[in-house]
């Protein structure tokens, strides 16, 4: 293709404002994809640096430092409490009948104070309780200390233990998205994610592009038994759901990226093969074939300089829409949970993960990637069209 | 006339209140379960979500009570122990099948028999049986049982049998393989209804594999009669979709309540929670069956698992605490030993671990990794209540040790098969005492791996100490009380010295129930719905 050509179709292509709008999303993506390590705010394949504590943040919400915790158990005797060994400056005194008073001096206020194991009928004032552990927790306590309270009088002798926390620090790295279960950025992880789905699709559908091609060439030149044989294995092939054949493989080898290729691979080699097998075989007819078979030139060389170049706009076309393909392949399976490792989550995956916290309302979690994807494929495939039309003679005006 | 007048006025009326006794009585429930189970024969198939159904409409001679530990009483109303392997049972003189024949001594040794003939079965329950050398019929109403050796558990053991009807008119001689017979029932009759499945608190009045099965309350049972007379159960397996039952109003109670539907569920207002801590332990275990493990890299070929230090190293680095109150939101307790506090056999000298990756660090580099080792971490990817996050909370801990830990993980329908071919070289996994006591767990988990011999049926892994076997060898065999569990707790200690696993928690049974009815959480966290009722 010269520059003039290659200007025209530009200029083609730039009539449709759809076309144009879906190839800037496109490229933004793959931008994304590419720089993700440079523009994400943490490394969220990073598993040593995960603290649980970020874990199902909102947007917006800031990392933090852990504050302290200080555990101390204490033993009651006659309504006296007594510290079982470092008690890290809390103190229980008796506050009258069926009352003991949890206290922490110190300057900073507490986050929380949180009782445990306390005896049957005790609770502490204005405390949650925790749905099936016998924990009690109240948070900002006032002047630092908490009052354990009983209907019916304390028994003699019991043990309780106390986990005071002090406020986490927030530190300057901001959570646009949100975390999700583990404390991972949801950001950085949408844009790693994006990277993984878009390195499948591209590679997948690479691959798919360069052997089914090949199967369809060498089908069409060879023609006879060769033909059927690689025509009916496409039928074979064609005959499976492209999900169940993804299944199949995965739950057999195991998750990674490698084996998620090697199933959309397997799925989409044949769509290459039957579009560029009846191409070829029209081309085949075509007079300047013939001109080169009187030049006794090698058959390889007919296909590969000859053929092939004009079979090309159809069979990108097809790769284009296939990309967009592979990564909804790619996200299905992953959201199945046997696409990609659970500590390399792809967008499917994230969306997956997320899914489960819908009923408590954390809806980020799924929102941000689902979104992501759904515009990464719509882009793709309206591209792909787009680009359908401007290659298709028959559209010519 | 006027007599016969009030006569019919009387009767009208007894009908009519009684109707409306009826229509008061005529409660149902509505249970969804994660899984339900795949046959109403009860020797079908030997798994949690078969358990469930067997105990509700097929007693065995005795109950496992995993609410209160105890043994108690069921098809056999007392036993006592004739020597030190004879054990005579006396039968339950009022228990009748549907067809009305009473319960014989025929029956019992027929379906102890047909463990194991059921063909098609994906898992027998044989290891229940096979220490049985020999059962007959001691006449009035009693069996007698001998045993190879001494076997204090029995009854535990048998509790997990359901007894059905024998349909050969003969009483069988008993043998470890077919009796001498060829009539056994079909698993499909049980299925479609026309076989009943013994008699228990309920009958099966519809059964629809992975969809629903529908009881009813067997009028006839000898026992304490269940409150409802209808118990559906639904197949809810997708954890949104079952809580969306339970808000929706189409359940009353679910079971396996995800961690993170717990605050929909208590906000809610109409729903409480009934949980229990429950025997299931979930682990890790390491390869220690080979020279050389699959999946770890950088060790020159020699699988560092073999080395104490290491699996030192592996229990030191897991913040247990962290896992059991964040990721499994205080739904669990974290574990140091194979069995739960409260369960025969716990060891109560066995510390807690310690959390100290300082320490593991070093210990690696004394075994010779200073800078770890690559290894992979597998796990089921839909079996354990959050399972799926644990694996990768643990995952983040051994890499801040230094080790390079990829997580890999499988649907369940591969992942224990994979498991049995050693693929794996650390791996998690679940295990619950069936019994409702420690040794079973042990045997299975901490026995030199033998399945022929029905022992370390679980320990993929291969931890294998022949002083835990000889431990476990003796408990075994031994009948008194207090000696078999001073036994099994030295073998837990074993255990913990050896570091052979690295138990990371115990899961507590949840179950979240609609307001108005009682629901009794059970340890084994398998389904009674015989026990529930409404509230008053």
């Amino acid at each position: 293709m010269n520059r003039a050509a290659l200007t025209e179709f530009a200029g083609r292509f730039g009539e449709s404002r759809i076309g144009v709008a879906s190839l800037a999303v496109t490229l933004t993506f793959l931008i994304c994809a590419l720089l993700a390590p440079l523009i994400s705010p943490t490394d969220p394949y990073d598993l040593s640096r995960l603290q649980l504590i970020d874990a199902l943040k909102p947007m917006g919400s800031h990392q933090v430092v852990p504050g302290e915790e200080f555990r101390a158990s204490f033993a009651v005797e006659d309504g006296v409490a007594v510290a079982q060994g470092d008690a890290h400056g809390l103190a229980a005194q008796s506050c009258g009948d069926a009352c003991l008073e949890v206290r922490l001096d110190a300057e900073t206020p507490l986050a929380s104070l949180q009782v445990r194991t306390l005896p049957a009928g005790a609770s502490v004032e204005g405390a949650s309780k925790h749905p099936v552990q016998n924990w009690w927790t109240v948070n900002t306590p006032a002047g630092n200390s908490v009052r354990i309270v009983s209907d019916a009088p304390l028994p003699e002798t019991f043990n309780f233990s106390v986990i005071a926390r002090s406020d986490d620090q927030p530190t300057d790295l901001v959570f646009h998205l949100g975390t999700d279960g583990f404390g991972r950025d949801m950001l950085s992880a949408i844009l790693y994610g994006i990277r993984i789905s878009v390195f499948v699709g591209v590679v997948a559908a690479g691959s798919a592009m360069v052997i089914g091609t090949g199967l369809g060439l060498f089908a069409a030149w060879r023609g006879g038994a060769t033909d059927a044989l690689i025509m009916r294995a496409v039928d074979f092939m064609l005959s499976f759901p492209a999900i169940l054949v993804g299944l199949a493989i995965l739950a057999v080898l195991g998750s990674g990226v490698g084996k998620v290729i090697l199933a959309v691979v397997l799925v989409q080699w044949c769509y290459y093969a039957r579009t560029s097998r009846s191409l070829a075989l029209s081309e085949l007819n075509k007079e300047y074939v013939e001109a080169a078979r009187g030049l006794r030139l090698p058959a390889w060389r007919i296909m590969a300089r000859h053929v092939l170049p004009n079979c090309m706009p159809q069979i990108i076309v097809l790769f284009t829409l296939n990309i967009a393909a592979a990564i909804s392949l790619e996200s299905s399976l992953s959201f199945l949970g046997v696409g990609l490792p659970l500590t390399q989550p792809s967008l499917g995956m994230l969306i997956a993960n997320g899914y489960e916290y819908i009923f408590s309302q954390k809806y980020w979690i799924s929102f941000g990637p689902g979104i992501v994807l759904l515009v990464m494929i719509v882009a793709m495939n309206l591209l792909g069209d787009r680009l359908r039309d401007v290659t298709n003679p028959r559209f010519e005006r | 006339m006027k007599d016969l007048l009030h006569k019919t006025i009387g009767a009208s009326l007894i009908v009519a209140t009684s109707l409306i006794a009826v229509e008061a009585g005529a409660e149902e429930l509505r249970v969804g379960l994660a899984a339900i189970a795949t046959s109403a024969d009860p020797h079908f198939h030997r798994a949690g979500f078969n358990f469930d159904l067997r105990e509700n409409i097929s007693d065995a001679l005795a109950y496992s009570n995993g609410a209160t530990g105890e043994l108690e009483p069921r098809l056999a109303s007392s036993w006592e122990i004739v020597g030190e392997t004879s054990w005579v049972l006396t039968l339950e003189s009022g228990a009748t099948f549907a067809s009305g024949e009473a319960l014989g001594a025929d029956d019992v040794i027929y379906s102890l028999c047909r463990v194991r003939n059921v063909p098609e079965s994906p898992g027998l329950y044989s290891s229940f049986v096979s220490t049985i050398a020999g059962i007959s019929d001691a006449g009035d109403g009693k069996v007698e049982i001998t045993t190879k050796a001494p076997d204090p558990n029995l009854m535990r053991s048998l509790s997990n049998i359901g007894i059905v009807e024998n349909p050969t008119g003969t009483t069988l001689t008993y043998d470890e393989a077919d009796c001498g017979n060829d009539n056994w029932l079909d698993t499909n009759a049980f299925n479609d209804g026309s076989l009943s499945a013994g008699i228990g608190h309920f009958r099966v009045k519809s059964f629809t594999p992975d969809v629903e099965i529908v009881l009813e309350r067997n009028e006839g049972y000898y026992g304490e009669a269940a409150a409802y007379d209808t118990v559906t159960v639904k197949s809810l397996p997708d954890n949104s979709a079952r809580i969306a039952a339970l808000l929706g109003g189409s359940v009353d109670v679910i079971n396996a309540v995800p961690i993170n539907g717990v605050d929909s569920i208590q906000t809610d207002g109409r729903f409480h929670l009934a949980s229990a801590p429950s025997t299931l332990l979930i682990f890790l275990l390491p390869d220690q069956g080979q020279e050389s493990t699959p999946k770890v890299t950088g060790t020159d070929g020699k699988n560092p698992y073999l080395d104490p230090r290491v699996r030192r190293a592996l229990n030191l680095a897991i913040n247990r605490d962290e896992i059991a109150e964040t990721v499994m939101g205080g739904m669990a307790q974290p574990a140091s030993q194979l069995i739960v506090g409260g369960v025969f056999g716990h060891n109560p000298d066995i510390d807690p671990y310690l959390y100290n990756p300082d320490l593991a660090r070093e210990l690696l580099a004394e075994a010779g990794y200073p800078d770890g080792f690559g290894l992979t971490l597998t796990a089921p990817s839909d079996r354990y209540v959050n399972g799926g996050q644990v694996a990768q909370a643990v995952a983040a801990m051994l890499s801040q040790i230094g080790l390079d830990v990829t997580l890999e993980t499988f649907p369940k329908s591969v992942y224990f098969e994979k498991a049995s071919a050693y693929e794996y070289s650390l791996y998690l996994a679940g295990a619950a005492a069936d019994t409702g006591e420690g040794l079973s767990l042990m045997l299975n988990l901490a026995a030199t791996r033998d399945t022929e011999k029905g022992r370390g049926g679980a320990n993929r892994g291969r931890y294998s100490n022949p002083v835990t076997d000889e431990y476990l060898s003796q408990a075994q065999s031994t009948l008194d009380d207090a000696a078999r569990e001073a036994l099994i707790q030295q073998a837990s200690a074993q255990v913990y010295e050896d570091d052979g696993y690295v138990p990371l928690y115990h899961e507590f049974g949840v179950w979240a129930v609609r307001n108005g009815v009682h629901y009794e959480p059970n340890a084994n966290l398998i389904n009674i719905f015989y026990s529930a009722h409404p509230d008053d």
